[in-house]
């Protein structure tokens, strides 16, 4: 079942290539196969516990290894989920896309390939444990990403997808490079294997410096977050939501890989305590962006890289000084995060891609009156603010009472204002988009009927987001049993 | 003893119920709304009652529990504090339903306004059952966001501009009460209201980080309770319909804060906590300024929405000054406080609204002979405002007097001196304008937006005398066993453990 995670969408491209008009529904079958073996794998995951695809038979070679634990599970099922509301949505986005018939069906021929590359891509990061397969699979992941954005067909778009290309393009070596120390060093490619055979040395310390180089930069975490909000807000509607809201988290994810399971002794805490400065100093600039953006996707783009600063804050609550009863607290509040966030922002995203569809424009200038006119829409982005300010009731909530609980008890009191002043300046931006949609006294422009598919899928997103924030219980189990092991085992017996 | 936890559970739902159907149905659905709306309200009115004689004749309990986290539950209970504000939401929002329908006839957007209205409520109703300071949190939380459309209804930019101001005023109290909220958790474990011990049990090791959580809790509570100087909010929210001030002034926000800081003192902290770390002087002080400084400001506001506002700010700071006046009687008029302001400032709104929508008045000095014109309003505004005042035998009196008793209990005259100056000011800022209204003759013929039966419609008209006469019976009957007073005075006991 793992195995055809990673093999599903790679094979759908097959039938794609072969048969061009059927393209969209066998994407949007690949998609709906794809959440079944999700579930299929989050399910026992969730029941026993970790779950391996050992190395066996004819991959044994290649050392390459599939595991799905609680963290692979999490972020697959994320994907899962949103992927399964996008590709519904971008199906009805790219039908009643208007004008240039001919091109557009080109645009969306191509979208679901890469799509489909997208798609295997991430399920591959999230369950290799090869340093190799990691590092294909992200480079994968990158250029299905910049096809994306560059998908958007503007000069702007092209140009944002050309940023995006050449800002990854250190990271890729930085890490490869760092990959190929340590293979130097150990003669071993495997992250677990490895883990346990780490010593600190300069050496290693300066591979471990590569390659969080290399993931910090494709995660686009402050202060290499400039190529985002172009490339984001630049790409076409439901490709923009899935980048935004998932593919941001996968380098992210390779980087809690490696800070927890690769280099728990390199990591240092004032390693943490730096990186949670630069997630802080994320937060208020990400906002900040956010709140002088004059377009609703550039808005929803910035605050994408101000939340991506929450989850940074992870690192120095998960190696603060004191003792370990808080760790599981900040782990499992820093998954809830990235979980919350994929959704909320990809609703978000989506519902800009509704208004640039139904009045042409997404300048927040426009959006007069959205309120009474796209109310499902309207709902659907009020709904992603919540759980993006971390109000109550949704998974942003607790996300923060899990972090913040984690700082009160470590005494890291100093991470206080980052999170609760990054929630006030969350509320800002996103108050400041809502009430333009309540706003009556502008011009109205005219408007577009909107397929109800469109704003339910939307609708949907921002509700799980709400939903995991009420029903915790099962996230939980698939969180927490790493956060004792994995995460911080080893880690504070250096401590 | 019976136990059972679906009570609570359905007087959240019903209007959680109403207000999610209400965003379904069709803006022309004019009728079924109505229905939906008053049928919702109805149903919430009879469990609060049924409720209301299990607590307070039968000794039921009734709890509703959901874990949330490992941690920390979600709880819905039902005590004695609890029902004196379940009680006045469940029956202003009744009455306030009525009129808002009244009002709003003919306006825009009437659907979404009666969602948000009823989550509004439903958020109110939730505040009043929270059984633990997490749940709190979260209904309170959940009010601010839904009272937002409603402040900004009219969507002009004078209104977004107050929504703006309210957002920043309370989602930052929000984040400080989030602050204080985990940190309690972090200190003192989970603990329902109710079970006080918890933080006794870590006030001595801890005593610092004990006082500076009861300030923190104290002050970002006091955003929606509206104490100086984190009250301004409050005067520039106006710009909201009239039913939406009345709710918001009686029963939801200011309330909120002011119940909020009731649980605080009294179930998280505990009276003999609070007591022994002699936290409650300096609150004192900060509620008799504020009392002070709203009605010397109401003295000087020509529109009578403003002075009502600036007026709500002084009065809920009388539920905060007893609260922090130690001592059962000063409890007794701080939760009894809780209701009686309801009661008047809500007719007070209900009328200012009557004058604003019939005749167009929106200023004290033009109401020179309205109660010509409008006497039944103007008769119901006259009962609210001498009970604002506290003349016997209305629902003011019955807290003042209760305040002062306690003041002069617990060893603080001073409290009785503030009473005064601050009952002179009520006078003179209401008075003027009962007498403008009654005794001066019209200046010029008022003009007619609404052509009823009655002086205006009887949607307007009902509730108003409705409210006023509850506001007068309270006082009258507060000897009553169905009195808010014998309710407070119960709940008083409970708190001290008076048997």
């Amino acid at each position: 079942m793992i195995l055809w995670l990673v093999l599903l969408p790679f094979l759908a491209l097959i039938p794609c290539r072969l048969m061009p008009r059927w393209r969209e529904p066998v994407a949007l079958g690949a998609t709906a196969v794809n959440l079944v073996l999700a579930l299929g794998v989050g399910v026992p995951v969730m029941r026993d516990g970790e779950r391996l695809w050992g190395a066996t038979g004819w991959l044994a070679w290649a050392d390459v290894g599939l595991v799905a634990d609680g963290l692979s599970t999490i972020l697959l099922l994320t994907t899962a989920v949103t992927a399964m509301a996008v590709t519904i949505y971008a199906a009805y986005y790219f039908r009643v896309q208007p004008g240039r018939e001919a091109s557009s069906a080109r645009v969306a021929g191509r979208f679901w390939l890469l799509w489909l590359v997208l798609l295997g891509g991430l399920n591959g990061l999230f369950l290799s444990t090869n340093l190799v397969a990691l590092f294909l699979f992200l480079e994968l992941i990158g250029g299905a990403a910049v096809g994306m954005v560059a998908l958007g067909g503007s000069q702007m778009a092209l140009a944002a997808s050309m940023r995006y290309y050449f800002a990854r393009l250190p990271g890729s070596l930085a890490f490869l490079f760092g990959v190929a120390l340590l293979y130097g060093i150990y003669g071993s490619l495997d992250l677990r294997a490895l883990g346990g055979l780490l010593e600190p040395s300069p050496l290693v310390a300066v591979a471990a410096a590569l390659m969080v180089f290399g993931v910090v930069v494709k995660a686009s975490l402050f202060p290499f977050h400039f190529w985002l909000p172009p490339a984001h807000s630049g790409a076409v509607g439901p490709a923009g939501a899935m980048l935004s809201g998932v593919v941001v988290k996968g380098p992210f994810y390779v980087f809690l890989r490696l800070w927890f399971d690769l280099f728990p002794d390199v990591a240092t805490p004032t390693a943490a305590q730096c990186l949670g400065a630069l997630g802080a100093i994320g937060i208020v600039w990400g906002a900040a962006q956010a709140l002088r953006s004059e377009q609703l996707k550039l808005v929803i783009a910035y605050s994408t890289v101000s939340q991506m600063g929450f989850l940074v804050l992870l690192f120095p609550l998960l190696t603060g000084p004191i003792g370990t009863a808080w760790a599981s607290a900040a782990w499992t509040g820093g998954l809830y995060q990235v979980m919350s966030h994929a959704m909320a922002k990809a609703s978000l995203l989506m519902a800009a891609g509704i208004v640039l569809y139904a009045i042409g424009s997404d300048k927040l200038s426009d959006m007069d009156g959205m309120a009474r006119r796209l109310p499902v829409t309207t709902l659907a982005m009020a709904l992603s603010c919540v759980t993006l300010i971390g109000l109550p009731p949704s998974g942003g909530f607790i996300a923060k009472w899990l972090l913040l609980t984690a700082t009160i008890e470590s005494g890291q009191w100093w991470w206080i204002p980052p999170l609760l002043g990054g929630g006030l300046l969350t509320a800002a931006y996103a108050f400041r988009l809502l009430s333009y949609a309540f706003r009556t006294e502008g011009r109205v422009p005219p408007m577009r009927p909107v397929p109800l598919g469109m704003e339910m899928m939307t609708l949907s997103l921002a509700l799980v987001a709400i939903l995991i924030g009420l029903r915790v219980q099962e996230p939980m189990r698939l969180i927490e049993p790493i956060a004792e092991p994995a995460g911080m085992g080893e880690e504070v017996g250096h401590e | 003893m019976s136990d059972s936890g679906l009570l609570p559970v359905l007087v959240v739902a019903s209007s959680l119920a109403a207000g999610v159907v209400i965003f379904l149905l069709k803006e022309e659905q004019q009728r079924l709304r109505t229905v939906l709306n008053l049928a919702a309200a109805t149903v919430k009115l009879a469990l609060v009652g049924v409720m209301f004689y299990g607590a307070v004749f039968r000794g039921f309990t009734y709890e509703a529990r959901y874990q949330m986290l490992r941690d920390f539950d979600f709880v819905l209970r039902v005590d004695l504090m609890s029902l004196l504000f379940l009680t006045l939401s469940s029956v202003l929002w009744f009455l306030t339903t009525i009129y808002a329908i009244g009002y709003l006839k003919g306006s825009a957007n009437r659907k979404r306004f009666f969602g948000f209205f009823s989550l509004c409520v439903t958020a109110s109703v939730g505040i009043a059952l929270a059984g633990n300071l997490i749940t709190f949190f979260i209904f309170y939380e959940f009010l601010t966001l839904v009272t937002y459309p409603l402040v900004v209804h009219r969507g002009t930019k004078a209104a977004l501009e107050a929504g703006r101001t309210y957002l920043l005023y309370t989602l930052t109290g929000g984040m400080a009460l989030f602050a204080g909220v985990v940190w309690v958790h972090v200190l003192a474990g989970p603990f329902d209201f109710g079970v006080t011990g918890a933080m006794e049990a870590v006030a001595v090791e801890h005593g610092v980080q004990v006082t500076v959580l009861f300030f923190l809790l104290i002050l970002a509570l006091g955003v929606k309770a509206a104490l100086v100087p984190l009250h301004g909010w409050l005067p520039v929210a106006m710009v909201a319909p009239a039913p939406v001030s009345a709710l918001l002034h009686a029963v939801a926000v200011v309330k909120a804060g002011a119940f909020g800081i009731l649980r605080v003192v009294y179930d998280v902290f505990g009276v003999g906590l609070s007591a022994a770390m002699e936290l409650l002087q300096p609150m004192a002080v900060l509620a008799a300024v504020t009392i002070l400084y709203g009605s010397m400001r109401a003295l000087g506001q020509d529109d009578l929405k403003r002075r009502l506002a600036y007026s709500t700010v002084s009065q809920v700071s009388y539920i905060v000054l007893g609260a922090m006046i130690l001592g059962p009687v000063a409890t007794i008029g701080s939760l009894v406080h809780l209701v009686h302001q309801g009661l008047m400032k809500i007719t007070l709104f209900f009328c200012a609204g009557n004058l604003a929508e019939t005749v167009g008045l929106h200023k004290v000095s033009d109401m020179a002979g309205v109660g010509r014109r409008m006497p039944w309003t103007m008769a119901a505004f006259t009962v609210a405002a001498l009970g604002m005042i506290g003349v016997p035998p209305t629902a003011g009196f019955v807290s003042k007097w209760y305040l002062g008793l306690g003041g002069l209990e617990a060893g603080q005259p001073w409290v009785v001196a503030v009473l005064l100056v601050s009952t002179l000011f009520n006078a003179a800022y209401f008075l003027p304008v009962i007498y403008i209204a009654w005794f001066r003759k019209p200046e010029r013929e008022f003009e007619t937006h609404r052509v009823a039966r009655f002086e205006t419609s009887w949607t307007l008209l009902g509730p108003t005398l409705v409210t006023a006469g509850l506001a007068l019976g309270v006082g009258l009957f507060a000897n009553s066993i169905f009195s808010p007073l014998e309710l407070a005075r119960a709940s008083a006991e409970q708190v001290y453990s008076i048997p």
